[in-house]
């Protein structure tokens, strides 16, 4: 899994249109030696088009983009960078902006005041496969799936695929909602935290898949999609 | 005039001895003879037109023998009573032998004893019933006998024996092929039998009908005189068509119950008319009841010592006439005044009908031709007709109201629903309004207090000079902290404080880290706060996020430790640290703004707030209750 390593470095892309941060991103990451920034777009059409070039290893993406959502972008690289990590980078961590950036593929977030060594700790945890989260958010994606398990207890419901959680990530989630950090959790759970941190991870990769198939079930229901 | 047609359509048969045998014999004119006698005698078997001395009377048919007036001086016994055999004498020309067998038709006959016919001297027919009720409105169908070497009689005899106080009398005599006169009988039975008999026991089942119905609801009384009508005329009807065979009860209580049936229907009529028009003439309603019953009890067979009810039915029948007059002249005076045209039509009727019973009584007591019908069952029919057509009226007209009285429900009903929910949506739109305003209240207050207000000093520092650029952004740091916080209170929590808790760490865990101090985190589940809405968790946010921006700025503390239990009714959240420690006294005299804020925001969520202090540190105790007395709204 670590793929740290001194003969590659961590390449970073940017969208992101605030000039401020994106300074503040462009000397934290200087200042690391294992990471070199690809490339800085500052709007959602510059966004997709640098999805064009080689793969990034994590992509930054603002989501109040001046011509459009970074929504899509964090879509379309999902697609086209399948290995690439992707973190939303937003000003106070709210659960409406990560849970929307999350069902479209990103796998963290990256808070704007954040110190700059914060920020470099944040992007190498995300490339070493960690997840960041929040209490509200773990409640958030606790519901979420509970709600699953009632509509798949009911026998019409088709199984539609949707992946459940296991007893370990439930576990997780319900730490974090009481306020324990992932080291608190790990000596817990007797796990170390970087798997915590990869439970997370994986919790996310099940809520994309997860959203999307709902998306699928929906278009079937509304009649925009045969069978 | 039609006597005198009559004899010469017999003469001019008997002028011409051979006849058509596909035509029919109308005998119009006969002989009679009577022979008095006391009690009633049984017919003989044979007997010879020769053998009957006495002077033959030529008459013309139908003939009517009218009651004789008897001299005082003979004793009538009811037991064996003064009688009179009257015998009645056809000559029937030579026929030429038939096909088929020939038939004697009678279409009447009247006797208040019996009747018998022979043919050639031989008995073809004799009833069989009581004296009284003999059948006497049955058309007689009489098979002449078809055996070997028969032919067809020359002579036809009638024998018709009765008292001498009551009449009698025979239609015109018919003799013929069958297919040249069964239709004749069969119309005539149909019409004068078998209609009344239908029709009664058709009425009888619909005033079943009436009844059922009366009997799931009381206090529709037309519904039982409907039955009460339908009952007194089936009774009324067993007239017309019973009496060809002995009746399964005494001929007195037969008599007592038709001719009585008439007075109940009657007496029905009338309170029907006064359901119709609503004004009961109080002088007539006993008028009735009293002539109904008085008849009614008066006529009991019971009392063997005055005259049957046959006897007396001819002066039964003029009291009828006179009561049913009234009752009808009365009920459409009733109707014309309150112009009910259903009592107006039935009352008219009423009046009508009377002319028909009068035409009856005259039948009867063999005023008019004999070989005319009854009229009673036809104006029975009709009669029953007006009132079924009344009760479906009013049937029909019930379901249309109740139908009427649905619709307006339903549409009532619609009106209600939308009522109810242009109200519901009126308060959801009073209680939005009221949200938002409580909610931007919530936040004015919340940046008034706190971003604001660090804004605004951290501007008059800046201002002054006196601040350098990391002070700054310490100011900031907390102002943006404030912000998360104030956005995280908007979230639900479900009543979750540990989540409530979990969010201020997640947001000031950062500062702690970066001040190197360690924190503790040993909360245990508690109960769930039903109270804990955006409002009442920013309120906690904020007393606790002063207790660590306290213990960060003043204390010097290395350790902090958070707790949650639960203390009786409350559930406790303690802060505790291993710094320097305050007075808590003075501090509170001297009106921190920090501490009042925190006091402040504690009460106006039902919690209480403790310190203990002393050098080796500090416990804060935020008291929550379970259950909040007063809702704060």
């Amino acid at each position: 899994m670590q793929r740290v390593s001194n003969s590659s470095q961590i390449r970073v892309a940017l969208v992101e249109d605030d000039v401020n941060f994106q300074n503040a991103l462009i000397d934290a990451i200087g200042a690391a030696p294992d990471m070199t920034l690809q490339s800085v777009a500052g709007t959602r059409a510059l966004g997709l088009q640098a999805l064009d070039q080689i793969q990034a290893d994590v992509l930054l993406v603002d989501l109040g983009l001046p011509d459009g959502s970074g929504i899509d972008v964090i879509r379309a690289a999902h697609t086209k960078w399948p290995g690439c990590n992707i973190m939303v980078s937003t000003t106070f961590g709210d659960e409406l902006h990560v849970m929307q950036s999350l069902e479209a593929g990103a796998s963290g977030y990256l808070l704007k005041d954040s110190a700059p060594e914060r920020m470099v700790f944040e992007i190498r945890s995300l490339y070493s496969g960690g997840s960041p989260i929040s209490p509200l958010i773990a409640r958030q994606i606790l519901m979420r799936f509970r709600q699953d398990d009632k509509s798949a207890a009911a026998p019409l419901e088709p199984a539609s695929g949707k992946p459940a959680l296991s007893a370990r990530e439930q576990e997780v989630l319900e730490y974090i909602t009481k306020g324990f950090t992932s080291d608190e959790i790990a000596v817990i759970m007797s796990v170390s935290r970087h798997t915590v941190l990869t439970y997370v991870r994986r919790i996310y990769a099940k809520l994309e898949v997860n959203s999307k198939a709902e998306a699928i079930y929906e278009a079937r229901n509304q009649g925009l999609l045969n069978d | 005039m039609r006597d005198y047609l009559g004899l010469l359509v017999l003469g001019a048969t008997l002028w011409h001895p051979q006849v058509q045998a596909s035509e029919p014999l109308h005998f119009t004119f006969a002989e009679i003879m009577s022979i008095e006698g006391r009690g009633y005698s049984p017919p003989p078997y044979t007997i010879d037109a020769g053998d009957l001395h006495g002077e033959w009377q030529p008459v013309a048919l139908p003939h009517a023998l009218l009651p004789q007036r008897i001299d005082a001086a003979l004793h009538d016994d009811p037991s064996s009573p003064l009688t009179v055999v009257t015998w009645y004498r056809l000559q029937v020309p030579k026929l030429a032998p038939a096909a088929e067998p020939r038939y004697l038709y009678i279409p009447r006959w009247k006797t208040d004893g019996q009747i018998a016919v022979y043919g050639d001297s031989r008995l073809l027919y004799q009833s069989h019933a009581s004296m009284e009720w003999n059948g006497w409105n049955l058309p007689l169908w009489i098979a002449l006998d078809e055996t070997a070497g028969t032919i067809t009689p020359r002579v036809i005899l009638l024998r018709v024996e009765r008292p001498r106080k009551s009449g009698g009398g025979i239609s015109s005599v018919w003799l013929g092929e069958e297919n040249s006169l069964v239709w004749g009988y069969r119309v005539r039975d149909v019409l004068q039998v078998q209609l009344p008999f239908m029709s009664s026991a058709a009425f009888l089942a619909l005033g079943l009908f009436a009844l059922f119905v009366w009997l799931r609801q009381r206090d529709q009384s037309l519904y039982l005189l409907f039955f009460c009508l339908s009952l007194t005329s089936y009774l009324r009807s067993m007239h017309f068509y019973m009496g060809a065979e002995r009746l399964p009860i005494s001929d007195d209580w037969f008599s007592w119950l038709t001719v009585n049936s008439l007075f109940w229907m009657i007496a029905t009529v009338h309170f029907f008319l006064n359901y119709l028009h609503r004004r009961p003439p109080v002088w007539l309603n006993r008028t009735v009841i009293g002539v109904t019953v008085v008849i009614s009890i008066a006529t009991l067979p019971l009392f063997s010592a005055l005259p049957n009810v046959y006897i007396l039915s001819a002066l039964a029948y003029v009291i009828l006439l006179a009561m049913g007059t009234a009752v009808a002249t009365v009920g459409l005076r009733k109707s014309l005044e309150v112009r009910s045209r259903d009592g107006i039509f039935l009352a008219s009727w009423g009046l009508l009908g009377m002319l028909f019973g009068l035409y009856d009584w005259m039948l009867q007591n063999n005023y008019v031709n004999i070989e005319g019908s009854y009229l009673g069952s036809y104006s029975n029919i009709i009669a029953f007709l007006i009132f079924t057509y009344i009760m479906f009226r009013r049937y029909v007209g019930a379901i249309e109201d109740v139908k009427q009285v649905n619709a307006s429900l339903a549409m009532r009903l619609q009106a209600r629903e939308a009522e109810l929910t242009q109200s519901h949506e009126r308060l959801r739109e009073i209680e939005h309004r009221q949200t938002l305003s409580q909610e931007r209240q919530r936040l004015m207050q919340d940046m008034h207090d706190g971003l604001g207000s660090s804004l605004v000093s951290a501007l008059r520092v800046v201002e002054h000079g006196r601040m350098d650029e990391a002070d700054v952004g310490q100011v900031l740091k907390g102002c943006i902290d404030d912000l998360k916080l104030a956005i995280d209170s908007m979230e639900p929590v479900d009543a979750d404080l540990l989540l409530l808790l979990a969010t201020l760490r997640f947001r000031l865990g950062p500062r702690l880290e970066s001040t190197g101090i360690t924190l503790r985190w040993e909360v245990k589940n508690v109960p769930a706060l039903d109270w804990l809405d955006p409002k009442n968790a920013l309120h906690i946010l904020r007393i606790l996020q002063e207790v660590f921006t306290n213990i960060i700025k003043h204390t010097h503390a290395t350790e902090i430790r958070v707790a949650t239990g639960v203390e009786g009714d409350y559930v406790a959240v303690t802060i505790s640290d291993n710094g320097q420690g305050f007075d808590v006294e003075s501090a509170l005299k001297s009106g921190g703004k920090g501490l009042s804020n925190q006091m402040r925001r504690a009460e106006s969520i039902g919690a209480e707030i403790k310190w203990d202090s002393n050098i080796a540190g500090t416990c804060f105790t935020l008291l929550l209750p379970i259950k909040r007395k007063k809702p704060d709204m």
